[in-house]
């Protein structure tokens, strides 16, 4: 699998509850006005965006990571699931850096 | 490895609901396909090799060997671990500079490389590392202290225990899904779970 290639397009999306599963998937033409635009869909936008979604907003939500399918993806492995962090360099500084 | 778990091999569940495929998948890779050296020099790596040995003793020797070539690999794919502390140089720097400052300060102390240091040698240079205790010049910017807790020891422990047999010899139950643990309270403990012998 290329995890940079996006995975929820053509009107459907991963279903993470079903390996190689998927569910429908509502799209807009960028043109088109949305309710709420959440960009990050972790826990905290990920479930935003579901609850808004419920209640029939109109919701886009940007990611920069992969659309990660758990069951066909995540070895339960605390090594195997370095590839779920951001590993791009930051910098920790100040009198009491922190290891991030 | 002396160890209260004794007789427990984590890798006995390999056929039971304690591993799923795709963690036996990762693990059958890791333990077969150790990659070859590919960014350090053979020079860098017997030094690493050496110094591995030293910091980590006590884990099986197929467990040690390995752990050389997965920090090669990591430098190899330039994977850092996402942050690093303000003034220090990116991973291959500091890897590259602190492997060469380590065998400076044996050849300062010792006069010669630290792959040709006796043990007790080993550990006076690692000790002297680890405090500061160090010629600035031949660090060149990188701080011995930090470098050693931070980076080497860090990094060994990391991949040590990224391996099933340290899981064994420290009663690890492995894998936390699908099967995962019920009994949680003091003094409990899962029929699946390592037992103490004390
Ligand atoms: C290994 C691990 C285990 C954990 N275990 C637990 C646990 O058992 N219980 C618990 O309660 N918490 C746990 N946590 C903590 C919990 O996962 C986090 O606190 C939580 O995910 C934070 O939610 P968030 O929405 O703030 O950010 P995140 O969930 O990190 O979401 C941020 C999202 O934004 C995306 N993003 C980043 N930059 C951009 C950008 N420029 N453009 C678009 N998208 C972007 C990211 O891809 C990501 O999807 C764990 C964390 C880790 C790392």
């Amino acid at each position: 699998m290329n995890f940079e290639q996006p995975r929820a397009k053509d009107g459907r999306a991963p279903d993470v509850f079903t390996p190689g599963g998927w569910t429908p998937m509502r799209q807009y033409a960028e043109s088109e006005p949305v309710d709420f635009l959440i960009v990050g869909a972790g826990a905290g936008g990920a479930t935003l965006a579901c609850k808004l979604a419920e209640k029939d907003f109109s919701v886009v939500v940007l990611d920069a990571g992969p659309f990660w399918r758990p069951l066909d993806d995540f070895a339960s492995d605390e090594l195997a699931q370095q590839t779920l962090y951001w590993t791009d360099d930051r910098i920790t500084g100040g009198e009491d850096p922190i290891a991030l | 490895m002396d160890t209260p778990y004794r007789g427990y091999d984590v890798l006995a569940k390999w056929d039971t609901v304690s591993f799923d495929d795709r963690t036996r998948e990762e693990l059958t890779r890791r333990l077969r396909d150790v990659p070859q050296r590919r960014f350090l020099t053979k020079e860098e790596f017997e030094l690493l090799t050496a110094i591995v040995e030293r910091l980590a003793p006590v884990f099986c020797e197929s467990a040690r060997r390995a752990i050389a070539h997965w920090i090669d690999d990591r430098l190899f794919h330039n994977l850092g671990e996402g942050f690093r502390y303000a003034g220090e140089p990116p991973m291959r720097e500091s890897w590259r500079k602190g492997l060469a400052a380590m065998d400076g300060e044996a050849r300062r102390l010792f006069a010669v490389s630290f792959t040709m240091l006796d043990v007790s040698r080993e550990d006076a240079t690692l000790r002297a590392i680890q405090k500061g205790a160090v010629d600035a010049a031949l660090w060149r910017g990188l701080r011995p202290s930090l470098f050693f807790s931070h980076t080497l020891l860090k990094t060994i422990a990391g991949l040590a225990y990224a391996q099933p047999s340290a899981w064994s010899d420290i009663g690890f139950g492995g894998p936390a899904s699908p099967r995962g643990y019920v009994r949680l309270g003091f003094n409990q403990r899962d029929p699946w779970e390592a037992k103490e012998f004390r």
